[in-house]
């Protein structure tokens, strides 16, 4: 029987979920409120608090963490913190727990004899660095948007400054590749210009494909709270279901897979011909743009007004109603509204727009359209791109861990960046690879084909994600590793997952507040918090995961681990000049590492005018955009909006706007055109669905956090595949039922939830990916950007078969 | 009339104890309009009623046993003028976290092509 006590307070935890969906967010999500200031939390013997980001997504919400014993004891939203000002969403309100799951795991396991065996830490990272050893050239590093920047930072020197080796690249390849793409052909450099003031101060959010009530759903609430309060503020959702967002917006426009694309040239169309688009705000700034006929590249060719004017002239309303699957009116509506320069538009997009085989496009697209019309570059006028993992930007973007780039904006291929990297490592001349690496679907290609086909990654070193699960078409990608013994698969994570099943050597990893880290989330914002309770068993942390290797790797005698010096490339020294061995574990927290490392990083970051403060600085902050500049009294300034003269720094006073980083080197933004592209698969008489998949309120990503959280679990416990009513009819599919659903590459079983929480239209399906029973990325197809190489998990052709008919 | 998903979730959920859920019902017209549904709701002492906003109105459910909990379940989806009841939240009397059983020795892919 439960304890009284107990009842009371999950019954004030139901009413609350159930009331902010009713009142605080006009019907959308469960966001709860921390009921005290961050100076009033209690703080009893023994009860400590400190501040955190949360552990899941890229919103980056601060958490005050309490800390009693050792053990995280309670977790309030964080007042004192500008991004969601005390607010949380109901995974925030859980992310104590995710380190208290019963199966963490807390010692080294090596698979000997087909069979997990633990072993110690020595024998594991001298197995690792003498499988380096033997190949380097043959070993890739798999990491993540939720790597810290200092563990990020680490992973990248090892291998580029390290080992010569660029095949290192993270999970974010398959959330935002396509923004970074869209940021790079537009302005010249990544990351949005505007922040989330923009969403307190916008007149219309448009949401692309993007279903923020769910999964970004503090700041979605941003938004809606503005209209408790009797702003007026117009809500659009363009998708290919309908989700909470739509419940939530004035207009749900209900589009055809890539209609997007159709619906942005659409718009565009209907400003020339209605001479309607901002003359004053291009002729300034900006350029036109295409790809060359030969090939597709990320900064194209120049065109003239005069020939982005002929090539839009076909996407007439009528033309892309029919590409799109929007009325004419709904399209003209749109023209209109960007043709209107006395409201201000944000549009609002994470992985409907990038996870698209014409993903670079289309994000090029949309913020050609506020390019277009002006709506750019002021509080609420601005196009914006939200990420889904804590630090996709800071780890990812900034300090560039992808195949091709190099810390601070550089480019592996650019020989005066390698120059300025192996100065500021002051490594050897000629240490870095000039030849990018590759990029993750390339990767694993390479790593789970065998070898004598081609298959030339070996050894693979897997940190804080679970691509068994996450990769798309797993079949081809991750499922064959099983089969293949020469090759060797090291998994770092904290718990069991479709990945470590695959593992030959499972490394426990220490998580969240149980190590040091910093953070960078979707607004340029840099987040810092310590250590605050000690990892289980023997988990540690992945930043010294990769010292550890890269030291046993100095002493098998590999040169490159050395500096010019000949010094180890992560030595870090005392005030008495004696290096610390943060190698060994025991002396790893003798110093801050992550400062050290931090700091050695900032000096990156002032070439594309990301400058970021001293570490002190954001020990004090809830974070700080960057970039963040020295004033005059010493204080440290961060930037809210890029590129505008009244706010950025780097722009010229007495200038409106400066896009200082063109492409063109003109000051000039790049408007873009592309043709409409239909999908590269589409339905047909064999595989008659389009097959959408994505996340739920409940459960962050594959679920290897939250499905260890029992009210979260048992409020979601299980994949599903959404199926419109008459679809199901048709089909003789009833509510429940389980199905198959199967695509040419592989098949997954399914429960049916008919027209639940969100509702395709007739012919589409929707399958969240987080259930790790529930593989449905076997389904899910490969195909990817040909610019940023993300692969599109949001469209391609499935059936729904009965499973006694499936299994017949 | 089409079963709740929820019905799909108690099947995954054999062995769950009773949970107490927080449900948003969304009715046709303003919950104001709403007097017979009310008075219906009000009269359920398993349900307690919570914040309401246009059309939405919060609620409360602790039953003692599952299938007392379904009869409330199907009871407020066929109150006049419902037109829906979503999950805000279900919270359970087992503190326990998902175990080893569950996890660590379940083969992921079994069952899977």
């Amino acid at each position: 029987m439960m304890d009284p006590k107990r009842r009371r307070f999950l019954k004030s935890v139901a009413m609350a979920a159930a009331g902010s969906m009713v009142v605080g967010n006009n019907g959308s999500l469960p966001v709860l409120q921390a009921d005290q200031a961050v100076d009033e939390l209690p703080d009893g013997d023994g009860l400590s608090w400190n501040k955190a980001p949360c552990r899941f997504c890229g919103t980056g919400c601060h958490v005050q963490v309490g800390v009693e014993d050792g053990r995280v004891v309670a977790i309030a939203g964080d007042k004192a913190a500008d991004v969601n000002k005390g607010l949380l969403c109901v995974k925030g309100y859980h992310v104590g727990g995710i380190l208290y799951g019963q199966d963490r795991l807390t010692k080294p396991l090596l698979r000997k004899d087909g069979k997990l065996t633990e072993i110690g830490w020595d024998e594991a990272i001298e197995t690792i660095a003498k499988r380096i050893f033997d190949s380097p050239e043959t070993f890739a590093f798999y990491g993540s948007g939720q790597w810290t920047i200092p563990e990020g930072y680490a992973a990248q020197k090892f291998m580029k400054g390290g080992l010569g080796n660029n095949h290192i690249d993270p999970n974010a390849r398959l959330c935002m590749a396509s923004a970074v793409t869209g940021f790079l052909g537009t302005y010249g450099v990544d990351e949005p210009a505007g922040c989330y003031q923009d969403l307190d101060e916008c007149d219309v959010l448009i949401t692309w494909g993007n279903n923020p009530a769910e999964m970004h759903p503090v700041l979605f609430s941003r938004v809606t709270d503005r209209r408790s309060r009797g702003e007026q503020v117009r809500i659009i959702d363009i998708g290919t279901r309908r989700t909470r967002t739509s419940d939530a917006a004035n207009d749900y426009l209900e589009m055809k897979p890539h209609g997007d694309v159709a619906i942005s040239l659409g718009i565009m169309h209907l400003l020339i011909e209605n001479d309607t688009y901002d003359k004053s705000f291009v002729e300034k700034h900006c350029n036109f743009r295409a790809h060359p006929q030969a090939e597709k590249t990320l900064f194209g060719e120049a065109i003239s007004e005069q020939e982005f004017r002929q090539r839009i002239a076909k996407y007439t309303p009528e033309h892309v109603s029919e590409l799109s699957g929007l009325s004419v009116d709904q399209i003209r509506m749109l023209g209109d509204l960007f043709a209107d320069r006395n409201i201000k538009i944000t549009s609002l997009w994470c992985m409907g727009m990038n996870q698209h085989t014409m993903g670079t496009a289309i994000n090029t697209l949309v913020h050609g359209v506020h390019l277009l019309s002006g709506h750019f570059g002021k509080p609420g006028d601005s196009p914006t791109s939200l990420t889904g993992q804590p630090s996709a930007c800071g780890t990812v973007r900034e300090v560039g861990t992808l195949a091709h780039a190099l810390p601070g904006g550089r480019l592996v291929a650019k020989p005066e960046h390698r120059g300025q990297c192996e100065q500021f490592w002051n490594v050897r001349e000629g240490s870095i690879n000039p030849q990018p690496g590759y990029h993750t679907i390339a990767m694993f290609d390479a790593f789970t084909k065998p070898t004598d086909e081609g298959g030339d990654i070996t050894t693979m070193f897997v940190q804080v994600t679970n691509p068994g699960q996450t990769l798309p078409n797993l079949n081809k990608l991750f499922n064959d590793k099983e089969n293949l013994a020469d090759k060797f698969l090291i998994v770092s994570d904290v718990y069991p997952t479709p990945t470590t099943e695959l593992a030959d050597l499972i490394l426990p990893a220490a998580m969240w507040v149980e190590k040091n880290g910093v953070y960078g989330n979707s607004e340029r914002r840099t987040q810092q918090w310590f250590k605050m309770v000690a990892p289980p068993g023997d988990a540690r942390d992945d930043c010294w995961m990769t010292i550890a290797i890269a030291h046993k790797l100095l002493e098998l005698g590999h040169q490159g681990m050395k500096d010019k010096d000949g010094n180890f490339i992560f030595a870090v020294r005392d005030d008495d000049g004696k290096e610390i061995p943060i190698w060994e574990f025991e002396h790893y927290y003798d110093t801050n590492v992550d400062k050290h490392l931090f700091e050695e990083y900032r000096q990156f970051t002032r070439m594309k005018h990301k400058d970021l403060a001293p570490y002190d600085e954001y020990v004090k902050a809830r974070g700080l955009r960057w970039p963040v500049v020295q004033q005059d009294d010493g204080s440290w300034r961060e930037t809210r909006f890029r590129f505008s003269g009244f706010d950025d720094p780097y722009v010229a006073e007495g200038e409106e706007f400066d896009f200082y980083h063109s492409s063109t080197n003109d000051g000039r933004a790049q408007i873009w055109f592309h043709e409409y592209e239909p999908p590269p698969e589409m339905p047909d008489d064999e595989y008659p669905m389009w097959l959408c998949t994505g996340r739920v309120l409940e459960h962050w990503h594959t679920g290897s956090m939250t499905r260890r959280l029992a009210p979260l679990n048992r409020a979601m416990p299980t994949g599903y595949v959404e199926m419109n009513l008459e679809d199901a009819k048709a089909a003789n599919i009833r509510q429940g039922e389980i199905v198959t659903v199967e695509s040419r590459r592989g098949s997954c079983d399914l429960p049916v939830w008919i027209d639940g929480r969100g509702r395709p239209p007739r012919g589409t399906i929707f399958v969240p990916f987080f259930d790790e029973t529930k593989l449905v990325n076997n389904v899910t197809l490969d195909e990817h950007c040909p610019i940023s190489k993300q692969p599109d998990y949001k469209k391609c052709a499935a059936r729904v078969v009965k499973k006694l008919e499936a299994e017949s | 009339v089409e079963p709740h998903f929820i019905d799909i979730l108690s099947h995954f959920q054999s062995v769950a104890p009773v949970p107490i859920s927080g449900l948003v019902i969304t009715f046709k017209a303003p919950v104001e309009e709403q007097l017979a549904a009310i008075a219906s709701l009000r009269a359920t002492p398993e349900i307690e009623l919570g914040a309401a906003r246009g059309s939405k109105l919060a609620i409360v459910v602790d039953s003692e046993d599952k299938i007392r909990d379904q009869e409330i379940w199907e009871m407020v989806r066929a109150l006049p003028g419902v037109t829906d009841l979503a999950v805000a939240l279900v919270a359970f009397d087992d503190q326990q976290q998902e175990t080893n059983e569950t996890f660590v020795n379940r083969s992921f892919r079994r069952n899977q092509t």
